[in-house]
């Protein structure tokens, strides 16, 4: 019984993947989040955000910051949202993700539970 | 491709899913979690208990504000909580929901290793981070 069970789950867990997976939404997701990981510039201005962000942290614990850092943040937050790269990238996730919602809808209404609410990491979102 | 094609495909996927939620259901975790959840509704005390709990919860939580570690509110729940703990029928529904989620986190490990994504954070509503 419990073998039995088990070998429907992983079946119908890798038939779903594999199903997903030829959705022309998965497939533009996959590609454009490898793109993004792969444009050095975008990792370059990631990592300089980052840095800067967290530099300001300690700036502001010790009261040093200033509206020119703050600038400087934004700047470079301005930079991220306008390279084509990650536009793309925030495109093709918005489409995969009503994707998925639809799936888990259809998941959840079988359940009777919301799968991805009870299913995802603990505590937090994903964004 | 066509639009045609396009919503073909989406039915296929909406069949998987289907297919992929009903093996869910089957698995002995989930199985052995509806049947916690029936016995609990079929146990007046036990829903009582739990009742007693979630409003005492949501009292101390409204007045979390100020200490009340002292107060005849956090001794009640102490004594509820220990007896939640020794009753056998919300034992079996906590660890039934216990093994329920791990098996449900596993389902979801096992998804996203072949996806490349985690299917259930994107599945969660869009939170405003950022």
């Amino acid at each position: 019984m419990s073998d039995t069970t088990e070998s429907a789950i992983e079946r119908s867990t890798r038939d779903f993947a594999a199903t997903l997976l030829e959705d022309p939404a998965v497939i533009e997701y996959r590609s454009a989040e490898a793109a993004l990981e792969g444009d050095p510039e975008f990792v370059r201005l990631s990592e300089s955000y980052n840095g800067l962000a967290q530099q300001l942290q300690q700036k502001q614990a010790d009261g040093s910051l200033t509206q020119e850092h703050i600038n400087e943040l934004r700047a470079l937050q301005t930079q991220i949202n306008s390279h084509a790269a990650a536009q793309r990238f925030i495109a093709a996730r918005e489409r995969n993700a009503a994707l998925i919602h639809d799936c888990n809808h259809e998941i959840s209404s079988i359940l009777g539970f919301d799968f991805g609410a009870v299913a995802g990491p603990r505590g937090g979102c994903s964004c | 491709m066509s639009n045609d094609s396009a919503i073909a495909d989406r039915t296929h996927i909406k069949s998987a899913a289907r297919s992929f939620a009903a093996a869910i259901a089957e698995t002995a975790a989930v199985r052995e979690y509806s049947a916690a959840v029936d016995a609990v509704r079929a146990d007046d005390n036990a829903l009582q208990l739990l009742q007693q709990l979630q409003q005492l919860r949501q009292t101390l939580q409204m007045n979390a504000g100020w200490d009340n570690s002292d107060s005849p509110e956090r001794q009640r729940l102490e004594e509820l909580e220990a007896e939640v703990a020794q009753h056998p029928v919300l034992q079996r529904f906590f660890a039934s929901q216990k093994t329920m989620i791990d098996e449900l986190h596993s389902i979801n490990d096992r998804l996203r290793q072949r996806l490349g994504f985690d299917f259930a954070s994107l599945a969660r509503p869009a939170c405003n981070c950022g």
